[in-house]
This record gives structure tokens, sequence and C-alpha cells, in this order.
């Protein structure tokens, strides 16, 4: 592998690692705290599923580069880090040891984030499982097999927000409207993934995925008589808001900054230590 | 909220047991919940999901222990072949070997 | 024959003290199903009281591994809360009213979960003793006369046996650490002994424990104390911890250890809701609680609220 392929691959790994461990650790945050005791060990779950997909890619970027799976997710400086920025909003309560605790419950922004989320990631795995690169290919076939449960929990909750009662579907709207430009930013690709899609390593660039996933989340919104922020025009799609970018090349907003804090606090105070 | 019972298999040809029971607003999402609360730690090969309401539960205890003895239908009922067999050898009503040929 | 109500609480506790195990269909005094439902309630509080504390830790843990092993220890928290919960709605009680008297501070749950847990260390040490010392009240209630309770005893305890080790691997690295680790150990040993020495209750002799007297409990409070003593003052010691009790000693002659009596008064009124984070945990949950009200009432339709 030539050091520009290499070093093309290692960001393409790193950006695909952040955003899941990203949406891992927010999702995470719902545990103990969400809206029913059943749901809440399954959302759980799905939290720690990705968790476990970010640490397979770290891996796999770390085979490349020698260094070790958790100082790529802990020890890389703040603007250092690719996720989409939607992903690094809190949707939670924040606990705060004097009683003040900031934030609002958002359910509908944490199950729309994450059913969105998981319909790219379904079709972004979907161009690596035959990539020319081994390693990836192996590892992208056993997360695959994984998300289609995600795809079966995020449906289920989509059709009782859509439909079980107006405040439910008046939060689901909110949530859309908000998010939307912050889930057009999943769209944004890594630097190198022309030279990655030359080689074979993926079929598409994230980018490209934009178009399929609108074909494949039409049905979704259709079905519930709810709006996409794009219209088709003959065969292309035309995106009516403005996306909010910037992810992939470290830009992030406030929910970065105290995730980033909460997320090294306890390795900073070693870390080059044991934990 | 619907309550729905998990019966779980954790081996090949093994029996389903049951395991316990939860709340879900459907039947994709008990499906769904069944796996995380009776099987996160994969100890499923298989799970039966039964809403509660189609379970019957029978615990009368004249109905299932009914008082007669029953033992005409058990092996412990026949524990008197043992004593006739001894009364057969030791000659008592025995005739020779193929004795009761034609 | 038919007997008083007198007769028939005298006749099952007989049969309860000689073994007989309950199913929730069947009939049983009122006084046991009051105490089978306060016994698992409060154990139901206690797990998902239990998850606060930890959950702050699934972010800020060091490492992947750590990340992955907190956040599914602090689920199976809040799985065995769901269990809990289904038992003892099964027995007539709603979730909706066990979340309401959480938050009026009419039900109790246990005092660890009443405090503050500033550092890593405290987190891996309070999951390593609090959890052991719960395996030990739990090993005898998988032969508790109610039966449900008694089967969810046996999972409980399985998913339990991991959690102490989990918590006993993050102690282990940090006395094996940097001497800023180390430091950070003993800290929280500090601030944990007496917290984990309370957590078993007072002495209260099996005769004036209703618990042991209808067969939910097997143990006396102090026979549990003795017996975690027993086997975690050495291990702990092993660690390089100094225990901060200069009184606790092993009697060769009584065959006991002999501690600092806990304040027993204050234990009383941190589970009753004055302990140092008893107010924020609470809050913390109620918000959470009634902001996603909306979700439980799209679930359900107006009426029912479900925890």
């Amino acid at each position: 592998m030539t050091p520009d392929v290499q070093e093309a691959l290692c960001r393409y790994l790193l950006t695909l690692a952040d955003d899941e461990l990203v949406i891992g650790l927010r999702d995470a945050e719902w545990t103990g705290i969400a809206p029913m005791v059943e749901e809440d060990v399954a959302f759980s779950s799905l939290a720690q599923d990705e968790i476990g997909h970010a640490r397979l890619c770290y891996t796999l970027a770390a085979e490349l580069t020698g260094r070790d799976p958790d100082h790529l997710a802990y020890l890389r400086p703040k603007a250092a880090y690719y996720h989409a920025r939607v992903l690094e909003e809190r949707a939670t309560i924040m606990y705060d040891p004097e009683g003040k605790h900031s934030g609002k419950v958002q359910w509908a922004k944490a199950i729309t984030r994450r059913f969105l989320y998981d319909l790219f990631d379904n079709l972004r795995l979907e161009a690596l499982l035959a990539s020319s690169y081994e390693p990836l290919a192996n590892a992208m076939r056993k997360v695959y097999s994984e998300e289609r449960y995600h795809l079966w929990h995020g449906e289920a909750w989509w059709k009782t927000l859509a439909t079980s009662s107006t405040i439910a579907r008046e939060h689901l709207e909110t949530a859309l409207t908000a998010l939307w430009p912050g889930i057009l930013g999943f769209f944004e690709d890594a630097p190198g993934e022309d030279t990655l899609q030359s080689e074979g390593i993926i079929a598409a660039r994230t980018a490209h995925l934009l178009t399929p996933w609108l074909e494949r989340a039409q049905s979704y919104f259709t079905q519930y008589q709810l709006s996409l922020p794009a219209q088709k025009v003959g065969e292309n799609w035309q995106v009516t808001i403005e996306p909010l970018t910037g992810g992939r090349v470290g830009q992030h907003g406030a929910g970065w900054d105290e995730l980033y804090e909460e997320m090294t606090m306890v390795r900073r105070l070693e870390p080059e230590g044991t934990w | 909220m619907p309550i729905y019972e998990v019966f779980r298999q954790e081996e090949e040809a093994g029996y389903l047991r049951h395991e316990g029971s939860l709340e879900a607003p459907s039947a994709e999402l008990a499906v769904h919940y069944a796996r995380e609360l009776y099987s996160r730690r994969s100890e499923a090969i298989r799970l039966w999901v039964v809403p509660r309401e189609a379970i019957i539960e029978v615990t009368d205890h004249d109905f299932l222990q009914p008082p007669l003895e029953r033992t005409h239908r058990m092996g412990e009922g026949y524990r008197v072949t043992v004593a006739k067999r001894r009364q057969l050898r030791q000659g008592a009503g025995a005739g020779k070997e193929g004795q009761h040929d034609a | 024959m038919s007997m008083s109500y007198e007769e028939r609480v005298q006749e099952f506790k007989e049969r309860i003290q000689a073994g007989y195990k309950v199913e929730a269909h069947e009939w049983m005094p009122d006084e046991y199903r009051k105490l089978v439902i306060k016994f698992i309630e409060r154990h139901a509080l206690s797990e998902l009281m239990g998850a606060l504390p930890e959950r702050s830790w699934i972010l800020r843990a060091p490492t992947l591994h750590r990340k992955l092993a907190v956040a599914s220890k602090v689920q199976d928290e809040v799985g065995h809360a769901q269990l809990l919960l289904r038992l003892i709605e099964d027995l007539g009680r709603r979730r909706e009213d066990v979340m309401t008297d959480l938050f009026s501070g009419k039900s109790k749950f246990h005092n660890v979960f009443h405090y503050q847990m500033p550092t890593w260390a405290d987190m891996g040490l309070f999951v390593w003793w609090v959890d052991s010392a719960s395996l030990f009240a739990q090993s005898g209630l998988r032969r508790a006369s109610y039966a449900p309770y008694a089967r969810t005893m046996v999972k409980v305890c399985w998913e339990e046996a991991f959690h102490l080790k989990h918590g006993e691997d993050i102690v282990l690295t940090l006395a094996m650490g940097t001497k800023q680790q180390r430091a950070m150990l003993q800290e929280a040993a500090n601030r944990w002994w007496e917290p984990v020495m309370m957590f078993f209750g007072p002495d209260t002799p099996a005769e004036n424990d209703d618990a042991i007297q209808w067969g939910l409990k097997e143990k006396s409070n102090e026979e549990l104390r003795q017996a975690w003593l027993t086997r975690y003052v050495k291990q702990i010691r092993e660690l390089g911890i100094t225990i901060p009790d200069p009184k606790l000693r092993y009697d060769e002659e009584k065959q006991r250890w002999e501690y600092t009596m806990p304040d027993w008064q204050k234990l009383y009124a941190i589970v009753s809701g004055h302990g140092p984070a008893s107010y924020q945990r609470l809050s913390f949950r109620q918000l959470s609680y009634e902001e996603s009200a909306w979700v439980r009432q799209a679930i359900l339709g107006e009426k029912a609220l479900v925890a």
C-alpha cells in the first residue's frame, strides 16, 4: 500500500470510528434514565454495539499506524476528531453534583438521530463489504450483520412516534426540523476518499451516499406524511436546506467541547498509564 | 401495556424454559426486548415470546394431583412382576420349558 | 374444616419455615404480601438508583474496554430493576406508584446510592465492595420463600459475579499503577469504608427480623457483615490499601471481627433521603422521568404511566 493510500485509509477509518464512538457515547447516556426500563436495556445495547464497532475501526487504524487503539480514541487533539457534528449533541439531562441539572430530555431527538444515522451507516457499510482491503471487508461484514437489528428497533420507534399520539408526532417533527442540517452533514467526504474509491477500498464515496439515502428514507417519510429536506426533480434530488458540515475536517460545536472534556478527563490523568 | 412471557432454549435439542416477562407496546419491540433482557449474553439459540393472555395457567391441585390411585399407568404399579417371577422360578406352577407348546 | 384467618396465617408461616415456596397466584397472608412487595421494591429501587452514580462514568471510562464494561454493568442494574418491577406488578403494585413513592421520599433504597462518586477509583472500588456485599446477601435470596423472587435472584447473582470481577479488575489496575492512581484509590477507600459497613444494616437479631421469619432472608445482617469481612479484609490489605478503621481486628477468642460501630441514626437519616447526594440523585431521576412522560403516554394512550 502506498503512503498516500494508507493515509487516506487511516483517515477514513478514524472518521468511521469517530462517528460510531460519538453516537455510541451520546446514546449510552440514556442508560438508567430512558423513558421505560425495558427500552433502557435495549437502547443501551445499541449504544454498546456502536462503541464496539468504533473499537474495531480504531483497531484497524492502529494496525496501519502502529499506535494503540485507545491512544487513537483518547489522545488526539480536540480538533482531530472527524465525526459528523450532529452526533456530538447531548439529548439527555446532565447530572450535576450540586443538583443544578442542565439540558432537556429529548427522546424524539435521540430516536430520530439514531434511526437516520443507522440508515446512513447501512449504506456506508454496504459500500465496504467487498473492499479490496481484506481486514476492512471482514470487519464490516460482522458489523453489518449486527446493524440490521438497529433498523428493526428504529422502525418500530419511528412508527410509534409518528402515529401514536399528537404530542409524540409534534416531538418527532420538532426533532426533524432541528436535526436536518446536521443529518445532511453525514454526507461529507473525508479527505482522500476519491483515492480509496479508485483503489477499490470503498465502493462509494460518502457524499455519493446522499441520493441512495434519500431513496431509502423516502418510504419511511411518505408512509407517515413526513417531509424530507429535499425534492425529487426528474431523476435528481435537490436538497432544500443548508447542510451543517465541517465535522469531517475536525470542526465541531459546543457539544463536542463538553463531550471531549468528559471523555478524556480520566485518561488525561495518566495518558500513558494502565487503566 | 401488554405483558409478554419469554421462553429460552439454550442448547441444541434442549427444552425451552420460562425465564421471565416484559412489557412492550408492540410485538416487534417485545421481540427486541426479549433478546436484550433474556439473551444479551447470547444465552439463547431460540426464544419464544408469548403474549401473557395466550397462556392458560393451570393451578387447580385436585385437577393436577387427583387423589385416587393411578398406579395402573405407572411403572411402579408393576413391581408385582418381580414377586411373580420369583414364584415361578421356585417351582410353584412351573412347567418344563416349552411345555405349553401345542 | 374451615380455618380462621389467623389459623391460616400461622399454618402458612409454618409451611414457609419448613421450606415451602410460594407462587404468585397462591393465597398468602396480607402481611406476607406487603412484606414481599416492600422487600422486592426496595431492591428494585436500589437497582434503579444504583445505576445513577455509575452511569456518569460511562463517558469518562479511560479505555474502550472499560467503557463497554461500565455501560454493560449499568445496563445489568437496569435489567435487574426491570425483573423486580415485573414481580411486584404481578402482586398488584403499579410501576407508576413505585416511581411516585420514590420521588416523594416515601420509599427507601440502600444507603450506598446516596453518596457522590467523585473519581474513577471511587467507581471501581464501589463496584467491587458493594456488589460483593450484595452478592453475599443475594446468594441466600435464591432460596427465598417467594418463588418468583428466588428464581430471579439466580439470574441476578449470575450477572453480579461478572460485576464484582469488573470492579476488582479496575481496583487491581489502580493498585498496581502510578503514585497518583494509588493515591486516588486510597482516598476512595477512605470515603467508602463506612458506607459499606453500614450497608449490611444494624445487628438485628433473627427473631426480630421479619424478612428472616417469613423466609425471605436466611442470614442476619451481622452474619453477612462478618462473612464479608472474613472474605475481603485480607484481599483489600493485599492491595496496599489502609482500611480507615483503627479498631478493625479479628478477635480469635470470640471468632468475630471487631470494628467501629457505625452510627445507625446516621444510616437511617441517609436512607430517609438526607445523604450527601440523595436530593441530587432523586431530582435527576425525577426530571428524567417527568420529561419523558409523553413517551409513555404515547405508548399507552393518555391513561396509564409506566416506569
